[in-house]
């Protein structure tokens, strides 16, 4: 940390200024152009900004707040209640708050009532007391990575209540937490969160100064924050591991990584991610672990299947016929005979059919969605078989290979994988096998170079770490996990107590 | 990736990888060719022969680039790369290094016209292969040389598939008898050079010292070079078991003839992968020597003190692509052309592998020469 | 600058593309061709082949058989093609069937052919056939029998693996044809009208067939052929037998004084029997045992007498002289040595089970 603040001071104060509670002597140095009717001009046609005017103690108090942004239970309990019947000399002995803070001049007092606080004018004092509004969701389990056994409670909206259940699993201060806010118009607040003494000082460096140097207006969710963070702009892989799990969040900052928080959404990022990172779920650690290795090398599996089981269909049908036992040749040439169209064009059409009634699901309220697949299933797939537009293999091979690029945990990751596969499709059409193969090597030379926060992607692979094999592709048990990843550099290597500290 | 990083050596390679790249630079087109020539049972102790003499030259090789890189001690050649000297070597540099990109692209390209292709033009494929090469080669040294491991994992599984020709009724055991020569063979001296120039490619690790760290990594070349020593006997003897020597001399790509016999329960004649698969490690040669070609020619052309810049490699990229094509169109058509070139890659590349350690007496003597002036100042 | 390298990829990718012309790939879309899985060539009038297959393969068409009259092989195929609407392949080429008449001939030419069209698998089965197979397909085709060529590649394949019969393929062919020590051989099947029948090998030399072995004698070449064998059933009709569930070991050695040795390991049982002994009564058995070894004996001395007469070795009796540092016959020497080697053949019986049922006479 020590580096850190030598590195970035002005950072480091303008924390601390933040941080530290209300002083005497600090509000004296008020700003003589900050007065209510200023605010007032300037909150003009808004129309839920409120004006109240009190006597406390025969003195005027007036308290400035914008009525949707704040707690009335808390105004009223902890404001208006203390003002009015307490006994104080001074407006500012009367409210006992942790969160009441200076306001030096009109800007800051814009900004904090925005933030929602309600500034209180007395006395010559101006402060702000901060009673923000905590609307939001209950704690609910994760809907993208739902998991049978385990932990269910899910990363909401309310950045504090995050950080809470971030804070619970790993209850150390060398848990750092730092905010920034970004966002010209959003002002959006965004918590970079790691470990000190075990995730590598270079990460962290590259992620405070990538953090710092985001210039935007607006940023609603955290992809947003991860498109000014990545390092490959043109890539079709998610650089950062997105997840609304606490417990992934806390296992991956527990590991050496980085987590940033971002207020109004669910969704944290994660990095450095590998290739690898995106095809576990936390559901792997709860399984017997020959189980879970089974079932980690069956997403693999499926991923490539999910990959190339279409453009080999196209690439057999349209080059290789000799590839094809005879047995299987027949059955192919006889729902292929009446197709009017090349495999090909079969292909894409009903992918893109497939694409379709997906996004179309996706979008529909539940019962609906479900009608819907199963419309879209059933009835086209067999109305097309039936109207000889397109083989009832080539439907398998397609149902088949959607079914298969679910098993991903990635959400991300299962809806790249599709545009591989077209890539890979019209390759397949051309030069059938080779094609393919050529576009498989071009998408692992993609990988090879991609780095996900100037770490390696594709890392326990290459650069090799052969420890980290332990927790790739199959999961051993956990008493074997006895060090940290190695690709990720952690400044403490061991996960056990007599060498952490 | 920024273009001046293309030979950012920050970040040192694992020693593994090295081995892995070693296997990978050996094992290219000569291999496939590689039973062909041999054919006689017995002519598997000139394989061991040439591997154990190769796998000396890599011992010294291994030694010279960790003396001559010694952290402490100096920066290799970096100190001699604008000198008149390396600017004269770099002209037959670049011939060897061409020569042999022609042999793996070209050699691997007709494979795949005259296997799975025959109606499509040879340069379709050198096109497509140079723009994988390229697009690797953009990544810089770096990615170049950790893709070693992926052109590795997809080629060396098709070591698995050749087990089928161990087992009879596919392998009659009888056509390995007998092991021993029983009178002088002929054309011995001919072959030893074949397999010899076949272990030929690690010589271009001589520059690659900054990637290294400074570890001692000579026990990684020879591992490498010994699981490929093991590549060519096995390889060697599943041909020999299925074809027997008077018919594998007849056979043109006697693996590749392999592979076609196989059938699996859902797939038959897996050529059809096997030869695509091929592919990775000829990418992987052709991204590696177009950034050496880069880089010789920045010392050629005084180029050495400016940042390397991708519009070089873009100019190299085309310059290389067209110099195959021409080939490709002109100077290698036929089989007896096919057979020219072979010949003569076996002579160069052979003498390159063989000259190598002696550059690192010339290392060492432009260093101590150096050493002596600097003390006379 | 990143961005202008890549854009500039564009245009000389599109222009080696074009300038290649090579964009249009040949490809062979499978309900546009038509994959042959068999061919029939034999030896017609004034040097020319004779080549006749099955189309449409693969459909449940109407099926009907073409012929051409080439004086080449590939030549065929494209007169082949000719006659039919469908692009003909032969990727899946399954079958050669070749008449008598032209293995009698030198077959390397035609089978050399096959191998080197990089679209034919060593796989291909050959198969020689005696009488008018034309005659046979044809009348197949007409009883709606559409997957004849299908079924017959069925029945090579479920042989191949299991070994009842002589199954040879391309690669087999070649290797032994190839080899200094053995020499090919083929199934031999008759076409009558109605039926194909095996009859046993066709036995090669240099590419020739110079005979075969039929009937019973052929389960004891399959016995002879491999070193460890399972025989369902081998009838002995001369002394009321039948063996069956036979487990066979064969042992070959050449005696460094030019002896042959053929040792056969024999367990089994009688399945049938309609002799006059009461094989209750263990010397009966005992007899008879020896007996069955003696006629063993005698029919597979027989047989590897023919070969010497013929000149050829197709069980690769010379390549159990070659040992690891050693090579006592050079090619010119096997072949001369063979014909007049001596040959000891012994039989070794043992006869698990005497029958079901011990009836008393």
């Amino acid at each position: 940390m020590n580096i850190l603040r030598r590195l970035f001071p002005a950072m480091f104060s303008a924390f601390h200024a933040k941080d530290e509670p209300a002083h005497g002597d600090e509000q004296t140095r008020t700003d003589s152009s900050l007065s209510v009717e200023e605010l007032q001009k300037r909150f003009c046609h808004v129309h839920d900004a409120c004006v109240k005017e009190l006597q406390v103690n025969a003195q005027a108090v007036t308290l400035f707040y914008v009525r949707s942004l704040i707690d009335a239970e808390q105004l009223r309990e902890g404001i208006l209640l203390p003002l009015v019947h307490g006994d104080y000399d001074c407006a500012s002995r009367a409210i006992i708050s942790d969160q009441v803070k200076p306001v030096p001049n009109l800007e800051k007092a814009i900004e904090q009532t925005l933030q929602g606080a309600v500034i209180v004018f007395g006395e010559g004092q101006v402060f702000a007391v901060h009673i923000p509004s905590t609307i939001s969701r209950s704690i609910e389990s994760s809907e993208q990575e739902a998991i049978v056994y385990g932990p269910k409670d899910s990363l909401s909206e309310q950045l504090d209540q995050n950080l809470t259940m971030i804070r619970r699993r790993l209850p150390v201060p060398e848990l750092k937490y730092c905010l920034f806010t970004l966002g010209t118009l959003s002002k959006t607040n965004v918590a970079l969160l790691y470990i000190e003494g075990i995730a590598n000082p270079e990460n962290i460096r590259l992620a405070f100064e990538k953090t710092s140097n985001i210039d935007f207006d607006v940023f609603f969710d955290s992809s947003h924050v991860s498109a000014f963070l990545e390092d490959h702009m043109g890539s079709v892989f998610p650089q950062f591991q997105q997840t609304d799990r606490p417990d992934a969040v806390a296992a991956a900052l527990a590991s050496g990584k980085i987590v940033w928080l971002v207020a109004n959404t669910p969704f944290a990022l994660i990095a450095p991610v590998t290739f690898f990172d995106l095809f576990q779920s936390p559901e792997d650690y709860i399984h017997r672990w020959m189980v879970s290795s089974f079932l980690r090398s069956l997403r693999f599996f499926a991923f490539l299947f999910a990959i190339v089981l279409t453009p080999v269909y196209v690439a057999l049908t349209t080059h290789h016929y000799y590839s094809i036992p005879l047995e299987v040749l027949y059955l192919l040439m006889e729902s292929r005979s009446e197709i009017p169209f090349t495999p090909i064009w079969e292909a894409m059409f009903m992918l893109l059919t497939l694409e379709i009634l997906k996004e179309a699901s996706l979008r529909m309220p539940t019962k609906s969605g479900q009608t819907l697949g199963i419309v879209g299933g059933i009835v086209v797939g067999q109305a097309a078989v039936e109207a000889n537009v397109a083989s009832n293999i080539l439907i398998i091979h397609i149902a088949v290979s959607a079914i298969a690029s679910f098993l991903v945990p990635n959400y991300l990751m299962t809806n790249s994988s599709k545009l591989i596969q077209f890539a890979l499709l019209i390759l397949a059409a051309w030069l059938g096998m080779w094609g393919i193969i050529f576009g498989m090597v071009w998408v692992l030379i993609h990988l090879t170079g991609l780095t996900s926060l100037k770490q390696p992607y594709f890392a326990p692979l290459t650069p090799m770490y052969w420890r980290d094999w332990k927790d790739t592709i199959v999961r051993l048990p956990l008493k074997m996990m006895k060090q940290r990843p190695g690709h990720l550099r952690p400044v403490a290597k061991s996960r056990m107590k007599k060498e952490i500290r | 990736m920024k273009s001046s990083s293309l030979f950012a050596h920050d970040k040192p390679l694992q020693p593994w990888m090295w081995a892995v790249l070693v296997n990978r630079m050996q094992v290219g087109y000569f291999m496939l060719i590689l039973p062909n020539v041999l054919v006689q049972p017995y002519m598997v102790w000139i394989i061991l022969l040439a591997g154990c003499l190769a796998l000396l030259n890599l011992w010294v090789i291994g030694k010279g680039l960790e003396a001559s890189y010694q952290q402490h001690e100096t920066e290799g050649w970096r100190p001699f790369m604008g000198s008149v000297w390396m600017r004269v070597l770099m002209v037959p540099c670049l011939v060897i290094m061409l020569l042999k990109l022609t042999i793996v692209v070209k050699g691997y390209v007709g494979i795949v016209h005259q296997i799975l292709f025959p109606s499509v033009n040879t340069g379709t494929f050198i096109v497509l292969m140079m723009f994988a090469g390229y697009y690797l080669a953009k990544h810089g040294m770096w990615t170049v040389l950790r893709f070693g491991v992926i052109a590795f994992l997809m080629s060396a599984w098709i070591l698995v598939l050749y087990g089928y020709f161990l087992l009879p009724p596919e392998a009659n055991y009888s056509h390995l008898y007998p092991i021993i020569p029983l009178q002088w063979p002929s054309h011995w001296l001919e072959s030893l050079l074949f397999v010899w120039a076949a272990f030929a490619g690690p010589e271009y690790f001589v520059v690659l010292g900054p990637w290294t760290g400074g570890k001692p990594l000579t026990k990684y070349f020879l591992a490498g070079h010994v699981v490929s020593l093991f590549e060519y006997v096995y390889f060697f003897f599943v041909s020999l078991l299925f074809f027997g020597s008077p018919y594998l001399k007849t056979v043109d790509i006697a693996l590749i003839q392999l592979v076609r016999y196989i059938q699996l329960p859902f797939f038959e004649r897996v050529e059809m992968i096997v030869v695509p698969a091929y592919m990775a490690p000829v990418v992987l040669v052709i991204a590696l020597l177009m950034l050496y070609v880069y880089g010789a020619l920045r010392i050629l052309l005084k180029r050495i003190r400016k940042p390397p810049h991708a519009g070089g490699l873009f100019m190299v990229f085309l310059a290389v692509g067209g110099y195959l094509l021409i080939v490709d169109r002109w100077l290698w058509t036929s089989e007896i052309q096919r057979r020219m070139w072979e010949q003569l890659q076996m002579v160069v590349g052979g003498a390159s592998f063989a000259l190598t350690p002696a550059l690192f007496l010339v290392l060492h003597a432009m260093q101590s020469r150096r050493r002596k002036s600097e003390k006379a100042q | 600058m990143k961005k202008r390298s890549n854009s500039l990829m564009i245009v000389p990718m599109l222009l080696m593309l074009s300038g290649c012309g090579s964009w249009p790939v040949k490809n062979s879309i499978i309900e546009e061709i038509s994959p042959t899985i068999l061919l029939y060539v034999d030896r017609g009038a004034d040097k020319h082949l004779e080549q006749a297959t099955l189309i449409p393969p693969l459909r449940e068409e109407k099926k009907r058989m073409i012929t051409a009259n080439v004086r080449l092989m590939k030549e065929g195929r494209i007169q082949l093609n000719q006659k039919y609407y469908r692009e003909m392949k032969s990727g899946q080429l399954r079958m050669l069937f070749i008449s008598k008449r032209l293995a009698r001939e030198d077959l390397l030419p035609i089978v050399n052919t096959m191998m080197l069209d990089p679209e034919i698998s060593d796989r291909l089965y050959l198969i020689v056939v005696e009488g008018d197979f034309l005659a046979y397909l044809n009348q197949q085709v007409e009883k709606q029998q559409e997957m004849i060529d299908f079924y017959l590649y069925k029945m090579l394949a479920h042989y191949e693996r299991q070994g009842e019969i002589t199954v040879t393929n391309l690669h087999r062919f070649m290797e032994a044809y190839f080899s200094p020590y053995a020499d090919p051989q083929m199934p031999l099947f008759t076409a009558n009208g109605t039926d194909l029948i095996y009859e046993g090998t066709a036995l090669f030399r240099d590419g020739k067939m110079v005979g075969e072995i039929t009937a019973l004698d052929d389960t004891l070449f399959q016995i002879l052929n491999r070193p460890t064998r399972f025989q369902k059933s081998l009838p002995l009709p001369e002394r009321g037998v039948t063996l069956g569930s036979l487990h066979t070991e064969t042992k070959v050695t050449v005696q460094p004084t030019g002896d042959v040795k053929i040792y056969i390991e024999g367990t089994g049982r009688v399945e049938e029997y309609q002799g006059e002994r009461d094989l209750n009564q263990p010397e009966a058995a005992q007899q008879l045992t020896r007996e069955l070894e003696a006629v063993l004996e005698q029919k597979a001395a027989l047989l590897v007498k023919k070969l010497q007469q013929l000149r050829i070795d197709p069980l690769r009796i010379g390549e159990r002289t070659l040992g690891p540092f050693s090579q006592p016959y050079t090619e010119e020497a096997w072949k001369a040595a063979w014909p007049t080697m001596p040959v000891h053949v012994d039989v070794h019986l043992r006869l698990e089970s005497l029958g079901l049922l011990k009836m008393k006479r």
